[in-house]
Formats: C-alpha cells, sequence, structure tokens
C-alpha cells in the first residue's frame, strides 16, 4: 500500500502539490489526472524521490521512501515514461535486462526473464532480443519500455503517459494489451494521464488533481455518476454516458443467438426465421458468414448459404471481450439493431442488442 | 603560362555520336573521381616536368620532362596511364571496376617513384654528386592524383576493400624498402636528409612529444572541462567564450605572446626558471597548442554529453541507475563517438601547428621547414613538411579506425 500524507511541493513562488493525501491500496490500478500543469507528474516522480517533497510523507507499506536509499527505492519500482527513453546503444534485450543485472541477478535468469517479458508483451523474443532501439515503432518502443518496468517484477509500477506519443489505434490496442496484463499480474499501479478516456478504461480509482490539489478520488464509476463540482463534470465531458459503455463489457450483454448453417436446404429453417425473424448463417468453425430473414426465403435458393446477405464479421461482428462503447460504434456504423458476438477465433458466441446497450 | 603556342601535344577527342546511346551506355560509364585525377595527371605528365636538374644545390633548375627521363620506364608510366584513363570510362560489372583501379593505381605510384630515383642515380653519376634531382610538378600531381584514386576506391568499393587495404598496404611497404634500401638516395630530398639524418630524427620525436603531450593535456583538462559546461550551465558561457577567442588567434601570435609572458613570469619567480621554464622552447609551445586543442576536444565533450536524449537519463535514474552507473553505462558510451572525434581533430590540428612552434625554438620538423624557407631550399622544405603531412594522416587514420571499433553499434 502506498499512502500519501500532507505532501506538498513547492517551488520559488508556486505550489505545484499542495498537502496531498491520499491512499493507494495493494493491486489497485489508480490513475492521477487532471489538465497539465494540475501537479500529476510532479505528485508521481515525489514517489519515487526523482522529486523530493517539500514536506508531507509518502510511505510504501508503511514504510517511509525517504528511509531508503534512492537507489535501493527506484530498483523496487517499475517506471515507464511516455519519451520511453530506451538507451540507444543497448539492444532491446539489454534493456529490459537493466534493473535486473542492477540487481545482480544470475544471467540466465536474466536471459528467461527477458523472453517471458517480451512475449508478454506480444513482441517475439526471436525477432526483438536483438534489434536496437532505433529500428523500433513508437509502439514498439513503448512496450520494450512496459517491458523494462515489469522487468524485476517490482510490486509497483508507476507510469507517466506511457501511451501518450502513440497513434491512437496502437495506444488502444496497448491499452487493452496493458489490461490484460494486469489482469495476470495485479501490480500496484499508478497511473499519470490526462487523456479521460484512458483514465476510465484502465483504472480502478481515479484520482483528480487541480492546481495541485486534490478534486476527487473515487472509482470512475462514482466519479461519473457524482462527480464533485464543475470542474470534474466539465473534465469528464458531456459524453459520459458513452465513457461509461467504455468500462462495460459486450460479454456480461451476451444473448443467445438464433443460427443455420450454410448447407441447410432452406424451406428446413423457415420456421426458425419465422420465429425469430433472422438467423446468422454459420460456416466453418462457426464463423458468422451471414444473415436470413423473411426476404431471404423468397430468393428460390436450394440453401441457407445461398440464399443469405452476406456479411464479413471481421467488420460486423464485435468480440466479447470489447466494450459495450465498440458495439455501439459498430451498430452505428453498421446500421443495425443486433451484432454478432464472437471469440479471438471469430466463432460466433451470441449476440448483443441495442436495447440491451441502451438499458445498460 | 601560354598552352596555344606549345609544341602541340596530342589531344584526345571524343566523338561519341555515331555510336547508339544504349550500346554506349553500356560499355562507358565515367568514375568520376579517378576519371578527373587521372586526366590531371595526364595533363601535369604532357605539360610539366617530372624532376627538376640543378647544376648544384643553389643553382637554377632546369626541368625535365618525364619523356626525356633516363631509362625505359616512362613508357610504362604513360602505358599503364592510358590504361587507367581507359579503365575509368569503360564498365565493369561488380567490384573489379574499383579493384583493378586501385591495383593499377598502385603499380603506378611504384613505378613513378621508382623512375625518380633511378633518374637521379643517373644523373648523379653523370653530372657527380654535387648535382641535385628534384621532384617536380610531373611526379608530385600524379603522385596526388593516385593517392586520390585509391582513397576513392577504398571509400566507394566496401565488396572490395580488403583487397584494396592489401594493395595500399603493400604500396606503402615497397615504397619505404625503397626509402631505406637505398634506391632513392640521390634524390635532392634524400641528399638533405642524409646531410642530417640524425638531426631529422631528433626533430621528429620532438614533434611527436610536443603535439601528443599537448593533446594529452588538453585531455586532462578539456574532457573535465567539458563535462562540467554540459553539468553546469553557469560554466558554458565564459569557457566557450575563452576557448572560442584563443581559437581565433592565429598560432604564430599566440607563440610570440607567450614569450614576454613567460619570461617575465621566470624572472619574477626564479623557481619556474630551474623547473627548466623559459620564454622560448617547449614551454611556450606545449601551453600554446594545449590551448589550442582545448577548444575541439571540450566542445565535443559538451556536445557529446548533450546528445544524450534527457528522457534517457530520466529513465535511467528512475530504474535505479546511480550517478556512476548512469555515466560509465548510459553517457560515455553514447557520448564516446563525438568526443573521440574531438580528440581526432585535436590531434591532427596540433601535429600541424607544431610545425610553426620551431620559430620559437621548440624544434619539430618546422626546423626544417624555415630553414629551407631561409635557405630558398625546396627540398629542405619538403623534408620537414611531408612528414608532418604523413604524422597527421597516420593519426587521422589511427584514431578513425578506434572509432569505427569502439562505436556502439546502437548508435547512428
Amino acid at each position: 500500500m502506498i499512502s500519501l500524507k500532507g505532501v506538498t511541493k513547492e517551488y520559488p513562488g508556486t505550489k505545484a502539490v499542495n498537502d496531498l493525501t491520499f491512499d493507494v491500496i495493494e493491486g489497485e490500478f489508480c490513475v492521477l489526472i487532471g489538465p497539465s500543469g494540475c501537479g500529476k507528474s510532479t505528485t508521481l516522480r515525489m514517489i519515487n524521490r526523482l522529486i523530493p517533497a517539500t514536506s508531507g510523507s509518502i510511505t510504501i507499506q508503511g514504510e517511509d521512501v525517504t528511509s531508503y536509499r534512492p537507489e535501493e527505492l527506484r530498483r523496487q519500482i517499475g517506471y515507464a515514461i511516455q519519451s520511453v527513453g530506451l538507451f540507444p546503444h543497448m539492444t532491446v534485450a539489454q534493456n529490459v535486462g537493466v534493473v535486473p543485472r542492477l540487481l545482480d541477478w544470475e544471467s540466465a535468469r536474466v536471459d528467461s526473464r527477458i523472453d517471458q517479458l517480451l512475449e508478454m508483451l506480444n513482441l517475439d523474443p526471436a525477432t526483438y532480443r536483438n534489434k536496437f532501439p532505433r529500428q523500433l515503432s513508437g509502439g514498439e518502443a513503448q512496450r520494450v519500455g512496459v517491458a523494462r518496468a515489469l522487468a524485476a517484477d517490482p510490486g509497483i509500477l508507476l507510469m507517466d503517459e506511457p501511451f501518450g506519443a502513440i497513434d491512437p489505434i496502437t495506444r488502444e490496442s496497448l491499452q487493452t494489451e496493458f489490461a490484460r496484463i494486469q489482469k495476470e499480474l495485479k501490480k500496484t499501479i499508478i497511473f499519470v494521464t490526462h487523456d479521460i478516456d484512458e483514465a476510465i478504461r484502465l483504472a480502478t480509482r481515479i484520482v483528480v488533481l487541480r492546481d495541485g490539489e486534490l478534486v476527487q478520488h473515487d472509482t470512475p464509476e462514482n466519479i461519473m455518476t457524482n462527480p464533485a463540482g464543475r470542474f470534474v463534470t466539465e473534465f469528464i465531458g458531456t459524453d459520459r454516458a458513452l465513457k461509461r459503455l467504455s468500462r462495460l463489457p459486450v460479454g456480461h450483454y451476451l444473448r443467445p443467438a438464433p443460427t443455420a448453417k450454410e448447407s441447410d436446404p432452406l424451406p428446413s429453417v423457415a420456421a426458425s426465421v419465422a420465429e425469430h425473424r433472422y438467423l446468422w448463417v454459420l460456416g466453418r468453425n462457426n464463423t458468422v458468414v451471414g444473415w436470413l430473414d423473411a426476404n431471404s426465403l423468397k430468393s428460390g435458393e436450394p440453401t441457407a448459404g445461398l440464399a443469405m446477405t452476406c456479411l464479413d464479421f471481421r467488420i460486423a461482428a464485435v468480440a466479447a471481450d470489447s466494450t459495450l462503447k465498440e458495439a455501439l460504434s459498430r451498430m452505428l456504423q453498421q446500421g443495425i439493431r443486433t451484432a454478432p458476438v464472437i471469440d479471438h477465433k471469430g466463432a460466433l458466441l451470441g449476440e448483443v442488442r441495442l436495447g440491451d446497450i441502451l438499458d445498460a | 603560362m601560354c598552352l596555344g603556342t606549345g609544341p602541340g601535344f596530342p589531344l584526345f577527342h571524343f566523338s561519341l555520336s555515331p555510336v547508339p546511346s544504349s550500346f554506349m551506355s553500356r560499355l562507358l560509364s565515367i568514375s568520376k573521381v579517378p576519371f578527373s585525377a587521372a586526366v590531371l595527371g595526364l595533363a601535369a605528365f604532357l605539360l610539366t616536368g617530372f624532376v627538376t636538374f640543378r647544376p648544384n644545390r643553389i643553382a637554377a633548375g632546369k626541368a625535365v620532362h618525364l619523356t626525356q627521363t633516363h631509362g625505359d620506364l616512362w613508357i610504362a608510366v604513360l602505358g599503364l596511364w592510358a590504361v587507367l584513363i581507359t579503365l575509368s570510362v569503360i564498365r565493369i560489372p561488380g567490384r573489379w571496376q574499383n579493384i583493378s583501379i586501385s591495383i593499377l593505381s598502385s603499380v603506378l605510384l611504384l613505378t613513378l617513384v621508382a623512375s625518380a630515383g633511378r633518374h637521379a642515380a643517373f644523373t648523379a653519376a653523370q653530372a657527380g654528386s654535387i648535382a641535385r634531382t628534384s621532384l617536380g610538378p610531373a611526379f608530385w600531381t600524379p603522385l596526388f592524383a593516385l593517392i586520390v584514386i585509391l582513397t576513392d576506391t577504398w571509400l566507394n568499393e566496401e565488396n572490395g576493400r580488403k583487397i584494396i587495404s592489401l594493395f595500399i598496404i603493400a604500396t606503402c611497404g615497397i615504397t619505404l624498402w625503397m626509402l631505406v634500401s637505398g634506391r632513392l638516395d640521390d634524390l635532392s630530398i634524400m641528399q638533405e636528409f642524409a646531410n642530417r639524418k640524425q638531426r631529422f630524427f631528433d626533430e621528429m620525436i620532438a614533434h611527436l612529444l610536443l603535439a601528443g603531450s599537448s593533446v594529452a593535456l588538453a585531455l586532462l583538462i578539456g574532457i573535465p572541462l567539458g563535462t562540467l559546461a554540459y553539468r553546469k550551465r553557469r560554466v558554458y558561457n565564459p569557457t566557450f567564450f575563452i576557448l572560442n577567442i584563443f581559437q581565433t588567434i592565429p598560432s604564430l601570435a599566440l607563440f610570440g605572446i607567450l614569450i614576454p609572458v613567460l619570461a617575465a613570469l621566470t624572472l619574477k619567480f626564479p623557481i619556474l626558471s630551474s623547473l627548466g621554464m623559459k620564454g622560448i622552447g617547449a614551454t611556450p609551445a606545449i601551453i600554446a597548442l594545449t590551448v589550442y586543442s582545448l577548444l575541439p576536444v571540450a566542445r565535443n565533450t559538451y556536445t557529446g554529453f548533450a546528445t544524450v536524449d534527457p528522457a534517457v537519463i530520466e529513465a535511467g535514474t528512475g530504474m535505479g541507475m546511480t550517478k556512476r552507473q548512469l555515466l560509465f553505462r548510459v553517457e560515455i558510451p553514447i557520448a564516446s563517438p563525438v568526443i573521440l572525434n574531438g580528440i581526432r581533430v585535436a590531434l591532427v590540428q596540433a601535429i600541424g601547428l607544431t610545425a610553426v612552434a620551431a620559430l620559437i625554438g621548440a624544434g619539430g620538423m618546422g626546423v626544417f621547414i624555415f630553414q629551407g624557407l631561409g635557405q630558398a631550399a625546396n627540398d629542405l622544405i619538403l623534408l620537414g613538411a611531408i612528414p608532418t603531412i604523413l604524422f597527421a594522416v597516420v593519426a587521422d587514420t589511427a584514431l578513425a579506425g578506434v572509432m569505427a571499433i569502439t562505436k556502439p553499434e546502437g548508435i547512428e
């Protein structure tokens, strides 16, 4: 557990952080958010003592951070920043292995840890181990940066806008992956961002800061339903209903879907179409290839596969581990009220309905 | 010189129009540098003297054309030169174009030196040992052209670099053997050398010691100074302001200024003179050379550290590196290519400037240059100048090698 009590950072003429008090419980994903200059990065850097606090105390598991040597403290805490800061003269493997080597791990243990981390971050070790930072794309470099922060398996991870400099598409996939990794690792994370969508998507708890002071400290749900005052309301923005959807997984709103096989003779499915008004048509491996409705029955084709309206599941279907916000977006884009839900191989799991999303 | 009234040298006319261009472009492809250098060398052969003959050391010289030199080697030189020009305009597939050009250049270089030595020996036998044979423009210009061609092919042919390097080393070795074995002893420059052999080696050592110790001192002061300027902004401006000013002072003037300053100091503090400090000689030379070497060393140290991305420093610190670990594992490896380059510039510059230090009695190869200037003896000037150039080239190449070996792989 990390505990900040009355933490203040004064610079000549200004208080960057003023009397900040909050706790981060073990395993929590705590996001510090606020406009630029609100003191969120300063707060983060006071925890690993890159910046000394003017007054107040910061404790980790009850021990004051100032009771450690700064280097000793920092080696126990993972640290990832927006500009990554990979060492350009070291390979990806050497970069990831920095902290384990500082901690005098045996080289065999360092090597296996490097491969394990690269795999965890979807970087094939054989391909990436010996690459140099200049040979990586921005997204790849940031993955290596996160792997490096996780290298010595620290209990605590400090991240300062780690996905801030990456293009939106890569950022979203990194966020999804990172959420998955966090589910496995259950680290205590303090994460700085100015992107409210990112905060709502990842956080279990959000600390909203303004001018160095704490404005609200609560779960994302509570912050969205009960924002503390105009500042937080405005900061969340007018689309907070939509933002809330980004926390709800499609899997929880799954309904069984009526289906037919491609090879089914058309007359044999007519009753089913009449009952459900439509059927999803499944091809090989249970992937969705199209749908049937009353109009398709009139086509006179012999099988469901020939009579159906085709669809591409990569465009029209939503993944079970994506969010209701994404499902809604797909529906609006395709002009449909029901979307098929698939697993990561493309097999149909069920469907999600617009009505359910609106009621969520 | 008026070219139009000359004895009518043969001119080469390339008439390309009657041949289809696709056919021509398959056969012809001008390698620009070798071609230009070879044409320049040919012009020198045709228009200027290969050696200059003087009945004695100070008499007026008479140019001797390549074709008038003793023996038949000149036929080989001109014949091979024609082949060289041909090779530089035709197209040979792959790496063999550059390799064949460089092999031919090596052979030509040796032939050129050998024919000069043979002609000098012949002249000495004919006109007596008091007669002088100096090397002329038709020797130096083609020699320079060949060196340019060898450098160019070495740089451009990565696939043949080993073979080309081998030939360059062999050429240097055989030239050295010709020097040592006495085959060139009758050339005027070698006679100047023979007359002051001991002095030559003494001054060579003095030269290298002056340049080497100055650069070593500059490293001892400049690297910490550059590091300090990088760490503390307050040090940066005054440091480089002063070093830049020193750099603009002409070397001759700085040597001159130091004489009265040091003389006054030694008068005031006799202990200094008992330590060997004098207004003239090695002390002012080393001071001035150190001051000149400081700027490249300190500036490149500063620049090298400044190229380290602040994010890298933050990441390293945030991961728990100590200042010392950060310096030795991160900052120095990243900055080292730039710092080494500063040392390289400082060394080459110091070797050149040391030649001037002879004027204030510090010795070095400049002694021969200034003696030669005083006596209007060009070969004595060359005896001082050529080794100076060679030292600089060797130092430059050696440090380039060190840089290539030590450069961290991940840095562009």
